[in-house]
């Protein structure tokens, strides 16, 4: 079935392309068969786009993982300057990696190393969290740093099942989207030296960030930084503060009769007015499936078989 | 702190939307009401804000392109987004490069008439206090 | 194929090489592996990263001695060498590469190794 004709193609026009929540994996199954070229766009969270080209996938756009972009400029390995002329010369033809390793800004091995390890990591962060809708569109503009040819899907999948095993077996379990990490006090000591990667984390674990925003401050994979932030619970370094709950509350609020203007003087803290009666708008999405579930859910779909996931 | 409606409301906010990181509200002239931030400084913020907003808002009247919605400024870092709260206040987003910019358009839209009628509904049609 | 591709297939020209890997050292992912691919292979790369790196670890905070660059697994018939191509001791890449040691022996594996891997990444 030729997906490629010039109007944009809606999941649903094609019988043998299942549409509807949950139905990424198997969408992206049917997609490699069939060859299809486009864009995938996933509503959930985090949700994002994925771009394919032939029946593969050549990139992946998702506020839930740091792109080659982002990693490339906050890990350091390209300048910005650099980026910035590289972007200039060559972004609007298509040529952006070509230009960034005919510059001499990257290597074209280490490029398509990290080009890969984006998509796995944006992949991951599609899967584990949650999918309200996929739907196929005929793609725009084409992504900005394409994996030429594109990593096939099911491997993609693969690789995003294995991390969910690993995370489902972790002694200190960390959910790389929900819980931000506060540094323990006394966490600087001098097993934590300057050039140790774990100082950095500590001096981002403020209780407001997560693994995914650490991520995109450090341009490094949330799949990665989850891995140290749970060692580093493990070794006392790190505790879970806080959790992010992403969907609007359904229901009313609190009422109170009597209401006080709130006082401007206290920008952060005490007194302010009650809260009002407010009706919420339902909450979006479903809470998809964590970890060990969503493992086995993926094992589910691949083989047909359901199994309780193994550890690490 | 946990009856604060309002930040409650912005905190709910850097909740639902990836990629906040920061939420400030503050009156028209400048001055901050509530801030959920963590390095940056309100005051600062809050000034740059209403400037920028004014600001926008001017250039928006003036090419005659409806009312202004939001004033957006974007760097290298992450993304800074600027909203009215009715006449008198404004509420500052700061997001990183991953912000789900499509997102924050919805949910900031409700936030900011959660976050108005907190304002004008409490005070009784007297508006926001400005700091003696 | 892809210019990783090719870099790892000139490292499996290597007398003996049987499986060459790109391993990501953060995730413990195969990044690309050209060769034999046992079906223990993603895991056994997820073990070698994490070896890598408790190896870095316990040359302690200062790291005297400079960085961790190779490690060679030797057993009577092969030996597994892994040569870090790192960036920190928490990011970047490693290669693998199984070598039979019926065909060479593991010092000159190991040289020839050292050989090909600066030219992966470029």
């Amino acid at each position: 079935m030729d997906m490629t004709r010039s109007e944009p193609a809606v999941a649903g026009d094609d019988s043998s392309v299942p549409s509807g929540p949950g139905q990424l994996e198997p969408m992206l199954v049917s997609i490699a068969r069939l060859g299809t070229s486009g864009l995938l766009r996933v509503t959930g969270d985090p949700g994002g786009v994925i771009y394919l080209t032939d029946g593969r996938i050549a990139a992946i756009s998702t506020p839930g993982a740091p792109d080659p972009e982002a990693i490339l400029l906050r890990s350091g390995r390209v300048p910005e300057a650099g980026w910035s002329s590289a972007f200039a010369a060559a972004a609007s033809d298509g040529r952006m990696g070509a230009e960034l390793v005919k510059r001499d800004l990257i290597g074209a091995g280490e490029l398509e190393a990290v080009l890969r390890t984006a998509l796995a990591d944006a992949l991951f962060a599609l899967v584990a969290g949650s999918v309200e809708e996929c739907r196929l569109e005929e793609a725009a503009t084409p992504a900005l740093l394409p994996l030429d040819p594109g990593a096939e899907a099911e491997w993609l999948l693969a690789e995003a099942e294995r991390r969910l095993g690993v995370l489902a077996g972790l002694r200190a379990p960390v959910s790389h989207d929900r819980d931000r990490l506060t540094a323990v006090q006394g966490a600087w000591t001098p097993r934590v030296g300057p050039g140790d990667g774990r100082a950095e984390i500590l001096a981002l674990a403020n209780g407001r960030r997560t693994a995914r925003d650490m991520a995109f401050v450090l341009g490094r994979g949330v799949y990665a930084v989850t891995l140290q932030l749970s060692r580093m619970c493990d070794n006392g370094l790190l505790v879970i503060g806080s959790t992010r709950s992403p969907a609007r509350a359904a229901g009313l609020r609190a009422v109170s009769a009597e209401t006080a203007p709130p006082g401007p003087a206290d920008a952060n803290g005490s007194g302010g007015a009650p809260p009002l009666p407010r009706r919420r708008r339902g909450g979006s999405g479903q809470a998809g499936p964590r970890s060990a579930e969503k493992a086995s859910v993926l094992r589910m779909l691949r083989t047909g078989v359901r199994r309780e996931p193994s550890g690490g | 702190m946990a009856d604060d409606p309002l930040l409650t409301e912005m905190r709910a906010l850097r909740d639902r939307v990836i990629g906040v990181t920061d939420t400030a509200l503050a009156s028209r002239d400048g001055l901050i009401i509530r801030a959920d931030t963590a390095d940056l400084d309100p005051d600062n913020m809050a000034a740059l804000a209403a400037a920028s907003l004014g600001l926008a808002q001017r250039m928006a009247a003036e090419v005659g392109k409806g009312v202004l919605r939001q004033a957006v400024t974007r760097s290298s870092g992450g993304h800074i987004a600027v909203y009215a709260v009715g006449a008198k206040a404004l509420l500052v987003v700061v997001g990183d490069v991953g912000l789900d910019s499509v997102r924050l358009d919805r949910e900031a839209r409700a936030a900011v008439e959660t976050i108005e009628s907190l304002l004008t509904g409490s005070s009784r049609g007297e508006g926001v206090r400005s700091v003696g | 194929m892809s210019g990783l591709s090719e870099s790892l297939h000139r490292i499996l020209e290597i007398d003996g090489a049987r499986t060459v890997t790109l391993v990501d050292v953060g995730t413990g992912m195969i990044v690309e592996s050209v060769g034999e691919e046992p079906a223990g292979l993603p895991a056994a790369a997820a073990s070698l990263a994490d070896e890598a790196r408790l190896a870095s670890a316990a040359a302690g905070p200062e790291r005297s001695g400079g960085d961790l660059e190779e490690m060679l697994v030797v057993s009577p018939d092969h030996v597994h060498l892994l040569k870090v191509l790192s960036r920190s001791q928490d990011e970047g890449f490693m290669l693998f590469v199984d070598v039979d040691l019926a065909r060479t022996n593991a010092a000159l594996a190991a040289m020839r190794v050292a050989q090909f891997a600066p030219a992966v990444l470029r």
